[in-house]
């Protein structure tokens, strides 16, 4: 069990972009996100080449209702995503409540990431095949130029088997990790921006067998981020680029302990986004 | 799990029958479990071939890397123990697993009674082409963990850690063997390592002495291939063992001579020999 030695952060703005600033009335936006991995890291596990690690495209519903005249309020997010590599499903989604605290806004939800689906090499039998849950907070300003907001998560991945070669199983584990993310979002007409510092601990992860073990002891990561983005009319247009900083020097490992490869993108030093959300 | 025998009641009702005083024998048979050869021409993975090679010559070298199974836990209680305690105890080889291979509640079974340990690996004579074998190959300790991928230049692909520090394999010097000899097991020819003593500490340490595995390459500066039956050859009866011999006195009601044969792997076959005092 991961202990409360740092608190987490995990940049999932492209996740929580939807739930990070409730509307002041509902709002239901779809959206597209492309990425690029600008670095990547100098080693990576297993067979993972460069394009099986890059970011996937993906497109996405969401939904926020903000509570209103004593009535709660909720958000929700669906999304699909298909690796660089190959054409294939990744599948995703959230949902959560906001409760209002005048002058903030404290939502309470879960998350969830599957990569299941992914059957073809290099990925299959690596941890991206695996899926998450999430349990997730959020607390936000709802109003002023300068927002400022807090996230924090727990994650737990599933087990995920890597080898069935000589008829042994192996598998990796990992215990929970935790996530916390405060940031800015600015807002001025339309004009938008947003700047985070993710810290977060990934929990330790073990590979087994009948014949072999190994361990990987809890580590924790500095993700920060900035993003700048341009609302037209009922859209909005994002530019994000974020960096991850592991504090132990062997990629191989860090990319085993954190597959978050869909929402929370750890699989690159640096990386930037784009991204078009869209209300109807 | 798979090392340790169905337990018969055959052989101790047999045993029963036999049961007399005096010096006897006990003979074990303990199958290994997982095995690979590395090239260092290729970093392919050969883990699940029905045979391993080993050769040598001045552009191309092949190596054997074979384990000893040294955990009773399957994958699941494995994981939560590293997770829960960051330690890997699985290449000790616990108490428990010894207790099961020395099943019986006989004197005989006891490490302080173990005469001789030997691996042996049968020789696959469609892909062998040394033409003597007898000297020919030295066995090695394995300084650290493998994975089935192992290849030359690495142990495991897990971590930065998982390169060997000399390519060909980790030696530990602390330990070492005699060259290999030669026998017969059924028809087919094997090629055998004398492990006694190394075997007699492991089983003797009780979980205080790490196993990571053994490594099998040519004595000489050159050799032609030498092709062995692997883990995953198709006859168990072929697959790499381990026999270890125990001789002891017995008290009256202790048991005869027998053997037991265990067979890891994925088809585990008992079976039971009896032998005379």
């Amino acid at each position: 069990m991961s202990p409360w030695v740092a608190l987490l952060l995990l940049g999932s703005s492209l996740h929580f972009d939807t739930l990070t600033y409730a509307a002041e009335k509902g709002q239901t936006q779809l959206y597209a996100r492309v990425g690029a991995a600008l670095e990547h890291f100098s080693d990576l596990p297993l067979e993972l080449s460069r394009a099986s690690v890059a970011p996937p495209v993906v497109l996405g519903l969401s939904f926020e209702s903000p509570p209103e005249g004593g009535r709660g309020g909720g958000w929700g997010d669906l999304h699909f995503g298909t690796p660089r590599h190959a054409l294939e499903a990744i599948l995703g989604g959230g949902i959560g409540v906001w409760i209002d605290l005048k002058p903030t806004l404290l939502g309470f939800g879960i998350e969830f990431e599957s990569q299941s689906l992914l059957t073809q090499a290099p990925v299959r039998g690596t941890p991206l095949e695996g899926s998450r849950w999430a349990a997730v907070a959020r607390l936000q300003s709802r109003a002023g130029l300068l927002r400022p907001f807090a996230d924090f998560k727990i994650l737990s991945f599933n087990d995920v088997t890597l080898s069935e070669a000589e008829g042994i199983q192996t598998e990796i584990s990992w215990n929970l990790s935790y996530l916390l993310r405060p940031g800015v979002r600015f807002e001025l007409g339309p004009i938008l921006a947003e700047g985070s510092l993710g810290i977060y601990s990934l929990g330790a992860a073990a590979i087994a067998s009948d014949q072999f073990g190994y361990y990987i002891g809890q580590q924790a990561v500095y993700r920060p981020e900035a993003g700048a983005g341009v609302r037209l009319g009922a859209a909005e247009l994002w530019l994000r680029a974020a960096a991850v900083f592991p504090t132990r020097s062997d990629s191989e490992e860090f990319l085993l302990q954190a597959p978050v490869y869909l929402n929370d993108y750890l699989m690159a030093r640096k990386s930037l986004f784009a991204e078009v959300r869209c209300e109807f | 799990m798979r090392i340790l025998t169905k337990t018969a009641v055959l052989p101790a009702l047999a045993a029963a029958l036999l049961a007399g005083c005096g010096q006897t024998s006990i003979t074990q048979t303990l199958p290994l479990e997982t095995d690979t050869y590395i090239s260092s021409a290729d970093e392919a993975n050969h883990s699940e071939l029905e045979y391993v090679l080993a050769s040598r010559s001045a552009s191309l070298e092949e190596r054997i890397i074979l384990k000893l199974p040294t955990t009773d836990k399957d994958t699941d209680e494995t994981l939560e123990e590293i997770l829960e305690q960051g330690l890997l105890f699985l290449f000790y080889m616990p108490f428990e697993v010894m207790a099961r291979i020395i099943s019986c509640s006989d004197e005989i079974l006891r490490p302080e009674n173990l005469s001789s340990a030997t691996i042996v690996l049968d020789v696959d004579a469609s892909r062998t082409i040394e033409p003597a074998l007898s000297g020919k190959l030295q066995l090695n300790l394995l300084a650290k963990p493998w994975w089935q991928s192992a290849s030359w230049n690495r142990a495991h692909p897990f971590s930065k850690k998982g390169l060997w520090s000399t390519p060909g394999g980790d030696i530990d010097p602390s330990v070492s063997f005699a060259a290999n000899t030669t026998g017969t097991s059924g028809s087919a020819t094997t090629v055998n390592f004398d492990i006694t003593t190394y075997f007699k500490a492991l089983i003797s340490a009780e979980g205080r002495v790490p196993h990571y595995g053994m490594l099998v390459s040519s004595a000489n500066p050159t050799m032609a291939a030498v092709s062995l039956r692997s883990t995953q050859a198709l006859s168990t009866f072929e697959r790499p063992r381990v026999l270890a011999t125990y001789t002891g006195n017995c008290s009256p009601s202790g048991y005869g001579t027998h053997l037991r044969t265990y067979h890891l792997g994925a088809d585990p076959a008992v079976t039971n020999q009896l032998i005379g005092n």
